[in-house]
């Protein structure tokens, strides 16, 4: 090839050269890559659900979901709804954590704590929780209590699982070295034992999420007038399939919401555990 | 004396096996601003003896007295420095050198002055906001002797802080220790199990026996200070070496029969 036919060669395959270049500089995006399977389902959905194959209560498109759910949280229809769901498991879940982290680190830390009190809890943990639900409803009635108590029961028993083995797994040597340099039992567990137990406590908080928000729509479900829940069970009875689909979104968010706050929390506490992975090493 | 050990016993109970002897009896005598050595084979119980005279583990009889009072609590301040390093993950080195000053309630500035003092001590200037897993094994052990240094303690005692090092750094880390040990005057308790370092590093050097262990020896170590790698070659050094080896051997015999 001469001098003069190459350079034409190039002016020639430019354009498509250089499509071909930003597409795959789009795919070394990892931010963009991410995107491509979620909105790619999007679009296949209202592909399928437009097509007419499907009856559109059974699966409604995504815009007509999207429609709806602005406008439910625009009018202020959901907002009571949203409101109560969220306080239940704000509260069911911080007193359910909080009691099994405290618990955690006593039966992890003393052999007498965990003699008394391992065998009710192991008992109980064995328990599927939704099967307590009847049994609350008698012994708390149907109000806040009984739906609080619910929502408590998953974070507390996957919390303190938890702690426990993280409590029981910290490094001997570590709490020797803390004696050496004068600590005493209170430090030893504020500056050794629980930073050390720290991921572990935090993997079961997360847990703790996912289980508590399953219990909370179970409640609302069985025992209540208001709450996320009730109302995704409303919809059903009126065939609003796309009025469900929206409140089953907002419950998502919620868990969604929760686990991304904890995992925030874990990282601004946690600052020591960064940067240390597996590909790292 | 500034340390005396005597009649030192300890018997772990073990309910599998039985009742196990550690040590049959340790007697031990250290002076102010000492460097000791105690050599012995692995498993002998050396870093239970060090654990004992840091208040960690009980005796199960005789007693350790500091400047004559018997005292078997963790106040009299004994500074540790593991094999393991036992650094605190979950701090930097700052976090884990200013530790000790913490647990004293030495208020934040003070203990930050502290806290670099040694940093700078051990040549870890530079990797104050570095955490453990950050730093290479030499540097975590520098971290550790700075910690243990920062609470001011009246005794070190190393349990075989160099084992994990290669060579060439672990003579480096004994230079350093030696520079250390004479700009701070501390009493050193070492813990070793390799001979040449024992008599490097030592004033004395107590040779242990096998388990249940007691002290089988004790050789003064006359090598003129400040000492430099060099030392090694001297007719003094090879003589106490061989001395020491034969000790040794017959003890690791013993443990083989």
């Amino acid at each position: 090839m001469d001098k003069m036919s190459e350079i034409t060669f190039q002016e020639e395959y430019k354009p498509r050269l250089k499509l071909l270049h930003s597409t795959s500089n789009l795919l070394a995006n990892r931010k963009i890559r991410k995107l491509i399977s979620p909105i790619g389902i999007i679009i296949l959905w209202e592909i399928i659900s437009r097509s007419g194959h499907v009856a559109l209560y059974i699966l409604p498109t995504p815009s007509t979901i999207g429609y709806t759910l602005f406008h439910l949280l625009i009018s202020g229809e959901l907002l009571p709804h949203i409101y109560i769901s969220l306080i239940r498991s704000l509260i069911g879940f911080a007193l359910g954590s909080i009691l099994g982290i405290i618990l955690g680190i006593g039966i992890g830390w003393s052999k007498f704590v965990e003699d008394i009190v391992d065998v009710p809890v192991q008992l109980l943990r064995a328990v599927p929780k939704s099967a307590l639900i009847p049994l609350i409803i008698i012994w708390l009635g149907l109000g806040e209590t009984s739906k609080i108590f619910m929502v408590a029961l998953p974070p507390f028993f996957l919390t303190l699982i938890n702690t426990i083995s993280g409590v029981k797994g910290v490094d001997l040597i570590m709490i020797k070295a803390a004696r050496s340099l004068g600590a005493s039992d209170r430090k030893i567990l504020k500056e050794i034992v629980i930073p050390s137990a720290g991921p572990i406590i935090f993997a079961g908080l997360r847990n703790g999420i996912v289980v508590s928000m399953v219990l909370l729509v179970i409640a609302e479900m069985i025992a209540a007038d208001r709450g996320l829940g009730y109302f995704i069970l409303e919809t059903q009875r009126f065939w609003l399939t796309e009025r469900m689909f929206a409140g089953i979104m907002i419950i998502s968010f919620i868990g969604f919401a929760f686990d991304w706050t904890v995992l925030f929390a874990e990282k601004k506490i946690i600052k020591w555990h960064r940067g240390k992975t597996i590909e790292t090493v | 004396m500034f340390l005396e050990i005597r009649k030192l016993r300890k018997v772990f109970e073990d309910l599998k096996r039985g009742n196990i002897p550690v040590l049959g009896g340790v007697d031990l005598a250290v002076k102010k601003k000492e460097f000791v050595s105690i050599l012995g084979p692995s498993g002998c119980g050396k870093t239970t003896l060090l654990q004992i005279i840091a208040g960690l583990e009980q005796p199960t009889s005789g007693e350790i007295l500091f400047e004559g009072k018997n005292n078997n609590s963790l106040d009299k301040k004994c500074g540790i420095v593991f094999q393991e390093y036992a650094l605190f993950p979950w701090k930097t080195v700052q976090g884990n050198v200013e530790f000790g000053p913490k647990m004293r309630g030495v208020s934040k500035k003070e203990r930050r002055e502290i806290a670099q003092a040694y940093i700078e001590l051990v040549g870890l200037t530079g990797f104050e906001n570095h955490y453990p897993h950050e730093l290479s094994g030499g540097m975590k052990q520098r971290a550790a002797i700075a910690r243990a240094l920062a609470n001011d303690p009246d005794i070190l005692l190393m349990d075989e802080p160099f084992a994990a090092v290669d060579p060439q750094l672990r003579e480096i880390l004994q230079q350093e220790l030696l520079k250390i040990w004479q700009q701070t005057g501390k009493t050193i308790l070492f813990v070793t199990h390799n001979i040449d370092e024992a008599i490097f590093l030592a004033d004395r050097v107590a040779v242990m026996t096998a388990r249940p262990a007691r002290v089988k020896d004790v050789v003064q170590v006359d090598l003129p200070r400040p000492r430099q790698k060099e030392i090694r070659v001297n007719p003094g050094f090879y003589e106490l070496e061989g001395y020491l080896r034969k000790i040794v051997w017959e003890e690791a015999e013993s443990l083989r029969e």
